[in-house]
């Protein structure tokens, strides 16, 4: 799992695979009908549901004007280059890229809950 | 009857001679079993036959004869079709690389910090774009805020949230018919809207009745933020725009001049339309200069395209309607402002977008300067099925985003075979460029195939716009003359924008014509004359403010040699603050004055009150081949007696590499510091390092300039971003500074994270002591001596020798 901020609501999510809400309220160990669990599934819906996936936009509308989805990525979107390093070119091509764009739901810096946010997603995506 | 007896006759006559044909000429029939039979069966089915294969042919060609049958036929077969795609390809290549060989276009510096060109996406693309447009509209109604905020309530959403999944149009009818089914959809989900009160926040009483007993306390927390329906709402509202972008025929560009409208265009040819495999055509506007009076757009298009009359426009539409990879024509034309007949072509361009918006076949993509569309085009915004955008309006941000801009200056050099690595221009000046994209561009056209520096970390302007206007000059006839022309126009009226180009004598205004094309040394406005009911005129800018001065401290220098007095009477009046160019003019005269070490003129306007400040800040702004030893002199003094010591000092201490500075650097500060006296040394200089508004810590606090320099020298020296030669110099810079107080030394004791510099009495002392881990001790060692020898100062020589025993154990001079 890899992020990049965007601005205040939006941010910029690579994943390995894309999971189901099951996954999720497995891998955050919440009991079911608790915030906790409502919680996850509203990061569940922003990330999974309502997110934009830009692989998929870049492959049916960009392919032709960009050479590369990191090309498409750096200059619609402002992700350097060096975002892609670490990133196979097999897992750039299989990976999902989300655009989430969501008020509530952020993986900025500067939070506890953004940590407890990121660390749930890195798990997810099977990260060591 | 008479003539179905004649028919009858007829088919029995021709029947009867096929018959007597098939006996004479073949005998053998009668050796035939049942010959007469057999033949007479054979006959009739080959007229039968004959007269089907008659009905459906005629049938075919007349049922075909609304589809261009015959012109179906040529696509086919025929070469002319292959000939009109081979010409547009070629023109519109030709077209765009005139651009860039022009300039106007650079190509790949293109970033989308407006939203035009995905608009202008849609508009070349419906039937892709459409589930694109239901898309994203979808994911940003269901992440609004107050959607959101509903959800954690479990509000029920019910429909308001389904996701629509449009099929892909394949034509203009489907793609109707799914705008008008999704529209549909979209009015069902405005009403979401109706469940929050006009303005107040929350929920309808008849609505709130829905939320869960068991959240309403949540509610009651939340209640103020539900009035934030603004994402709601701009996402239905821009939907409503995209959609109409979508079935729009025309669409029309608008910006202030240089704002990259011609970029826009080239780019969307080269970079989408192109590169998909689409026919478009790319006109600038002055290829319809000499449009005849009764020609018309589409005659003028295929006179420019094929020279001659043999081919019609209607033949472009045939050749995208007949191939099926095609479907649509795109013209492209750049800059509609350029015409050098207004009205005539204002008038031309309005009845060409009219026929063609009956043309299913074809899209009309136009850029135009925003006043000039305002004035003079206003007629074409009644015009129907058009997208007008302006992209000063839709702009995120003036600036290049962080990432691209290293890129974009790197793409900029490529383009004018500027072959400076980019690691090698400063920070400041990267950064300069970035915020002046027109400085960048003149820079680059300046130095296009000329030496370049290895290392960019000054830019000497008054260098950069000469090497350019002699550039020009080589490029565009008579530039010299007409821009002298205008800017004497200019000094004599006292009148340095909005020039009225009926000042000028017609063939001056068509040379004009020429230079504003290029729209970067002049460019031509609209005015409007505010005393004059109907008035508006034509009048000439100078696009760079700062060129304009430029050119004009060079016609005062020249006036200088052949009538001082009038050259006098110009300085005076253009130098009082009251003048609007006279920041400008005064800081070239300086610039002009010290590249041509015209003595005699720097002698009379060293008795302005701005003189100083001009001078101290030019010198620094002057390559070094033309500094002499009168310059420094002039320096020295006014560090010493005038009221920008702090810029001197800073200046010089910056130049602390003296390979690469040879002549105005760090050791004219020596030198100064060395001829001072204690008194001097303690007071004065003091002083000047106890400046605190300018200079900031790490966490952005004030700080003293003696603190402020110490932290960036010892920066400098750790990070090993110095050499060794410049390292010496900065130890010899702390060196010499080491009993300089920092004043504010008590007072930061009691304050809470300030530097630890900011807290020392003496900081070049401590830094100097702490720098012994950091740099080689015979580096430091030698600095010392060097500063220990040259100095008059016993205390400081004193405090010195100290420190060398302090960090050696033992020493002696």
């Amino acid at each position: 799992m890899k992020y990049k901020n965007l601005s205040y609501s939006k941010f910029f999510l690579y994943l390995k695979k894309l999971s189901t809400e099951k996954d999720l309220l497995e891998i955050a160990g919440v009991h079911p009908d608790t915030y906790a669990s409502s919680f996850v599934k509203e990061l569940y819906q922003a990330i999974f549901v309502n997110s934009r996936n830009l692989n998929n936009e870049y492959q049916k509308y960009y392919a032709c004007e960009y050479d590369t989805v990191e090309d498409f990525l750096f200059w619609r979107y402002g992700v350097e280059k060096e975002f892609f390093e670490g990133i196979s070119k097999d897992k750039t091509a299989s990976g999902f890229f989300l655009l989430v764009n969501n008020d509530k739901i952020t993986v900025g810096e500067n939070d506890e809950m953004n940590a407890s946010v990121r660390d749930l997603l890195s798990k997810l995506d099977g990260d060591t | 009857m008479k003539q179905t007896i004649r028919f009858f006759i007829f088919v029995v006559l021709i029947f009867f001679l096929v018959f007597l044909g098939s006996i004479v000429f073949f005998p053998p029939w009668l050796e035939q079993n049942n010959w007469f039979k057999t033949l007479t069966l054979l006959i009739i089915a080959g007229g039968l036959i004959f007269v089907v294969e008659e009905l459906l042919l005629g049938g075919l060609s007349k049922f075909l004869e609304g589809l261009d049958f015959q012109e179906r036929m040529v696509y086919s077969f025929g070469k002319k079709y292959q000939k009109i795609s081979e010409q547009i390809d070629e023109f519109t290549r030709q077209e765009i690389n005139k651009e860039k060989k022009s300039n106007k276009y650079i190509p790949n510096i293109f970033v989308e910090v407006s939203d035009i060109k995905e608009k202008l996406r849609y508009f070349c693309e419906p039937y892709l774009f459409f589930e694109k447009i239901v898309e994203q509209t979808e994911a940003n109604l269901n992440n609004a805020y107050v959607v959101n905020l509903l959800r954690t309530l479990d509000y029920p959403l019910g429909d308001y949230t389904k996701q629509h999944h449009p099929k892909k149009p394949k034509d203009k009818n489907s793609l109707k018919s799914e705008i008008d089914k999704y529209l549909d959809v979209i009015k069902e989900k405005e009403k979401f809207l109706n469940i929050f009160p006009d303005h107040d926040a929350g929920l309808k009483p008849e609505y709130k009745e829905k939320i869960p007993e068991n959240k309403i306390h949540k509610y009651e927390y939340i209640y103020s933020n539900l009035q934030f329906t603004g994402s709601y709402r701009w996402a239905i509202s821009d939907l409503y725009e995209d959609l109409k972008t979508l079935q729009n025929k025309i669409f029309l560009i608008k910006s202030e001049a240089g704002h990259g409208k011609t970029n826009l265009l080239c780019d969307l040819a080269e970079n989408y339309l192109i590169k998909k495999d689409k026919t478009c055509l790319y006109f600038s506007t002055r290829q319809f200069n000499d449009i005849g009076e009764n020609e018309t757009i589409e005659e003028k298009i295929i006179k420019i395209l094929f020279g001659t009359n043999k081919y019609t426009f209607d033949d472009l539409i045939s050749f995208v309607k007949f191939d099926k990879t095609k479907r649509t024509l795109f013209v492209l034309i750049d800059g509609l402002n350029e015409h050098r007949n207004l009205s005539v072509f204002s008038q031309k361009i309005e009845q060409f977008l009219q026929r063609c918006t009956f043309i299913d076949e074809l899209k009309i993509i136009l850029t135009c300067r925003s006043e000039y569309f305002d004035e003079r085009f206003g007629n074409l915004i009644s015009l129907e099925k058009m997208s007008v955008m302006d992209i000063d309006k839709r702009r995120f941000d003036e600036r290049i985003p962080q990432v691209h801009r290293k890129f974009l200056i790197s793409k900029y050099f490529d383009h004018f075979n500027i072959r400076i690595n980019l690691d090698h221009v400063s920070e400041q000046i990267q950064q300069q460029f970035d915020e002046d994209k027109l400085l960048l561009r003149i820079f680059c056209e300046a130095y296009d195939g000329k030496p370049q520096p290895d290392f960019l970390e000054d830019l000497y302007r008054l260098e950069i716009f000469h090497k350019y206007f002699k550039v020009k000059q080589a490029t565009i006839p008579d530039l010299k003359n007409t821009v002298e022309v205008v800017v004497t126009w200019a000094i004599n009226n006292q009148h340095f924008s909005d020039i009225p180009i009926d000042s000028f004598e017609s063939g001056v205004q068509l040379r004009l014509d020429d230079i504003a094309y290029e729209n970067i040394i002049v460019r031509k406005d609209i005015k409007k004359k505010e005393d004059v009911a109907f008035g508006e005129g034509e009048v000439v800018n100078f696009v760079y403010d700062e060129f304009r001065d430029f050119l004009i401290a060079s016609k005062i220098l020249l006036i200088w040699d052949t009538e001082q007095e009038s050259s006098k009477n110009l300085i005076n009046t253009f130098s009082d603050p009251v003048c609007r160019i006279s920041e400008g003019v005064t800081k070239y005269l300086c610039l002009w004055t010290i590249k041509n070490h015209n003595y005699e003129l720097l002698d009379y306007i060293s008795d302005f009150h701005w003189f100083e400040s001009k001078f101290v800040n030019s010198i620094f702004d002057t390559p070094e081949d033309y500094i002499n030893e009168k310059e420094i002199s002039l320096l020295k003094n006014f560090f010493l007696n005038g009221n920008y010591a702090v810029n001197i000092l800073r200046n010089l201490s910056y130049r602390n590499d003296t390979v690469k500075y040879s002549i105005l650097n760090i050791n004219i500060l020596f030198d100064i510091i060395y001829g001072l006296s204690e008194k001097e040394y303690f007071g004065y200089l003091t002083k000047i390092f106890n400046t605190t508004d300018i200079y900031r810590d790490f966490d952005f606090r004030s700080i003293s300039m003696i603190s402020f320099l110490s932290i960036k020298i010892q920066e400098a020296i750790v990070n090993k971003s110095s050499n060794q030669g410049k390292i010496k110099n900065l130890l010899k810079f702390l060196a010499i500074l080491v009993l300089v107080e920092n004043k504010n030394f008590l007072k930061s004791h009691y304050s809470v994270n300030i530097h630890y510099l900011e807290e020392e009495r003496f900081p070049a002392l401590m830094v100097l002591r702490e720098l012994r881990e950091d740099v080689e001790f015979e580096v430091l060692r030698s600095a010392l001596t060097d500063v220990i020898k040259n100095f008059k100062i016993k205390i400081v020589k004193q405090e010195l020798i100290n420190l060398l025993e302090f960090l050696e154990g033992t020493y002696e001079i």
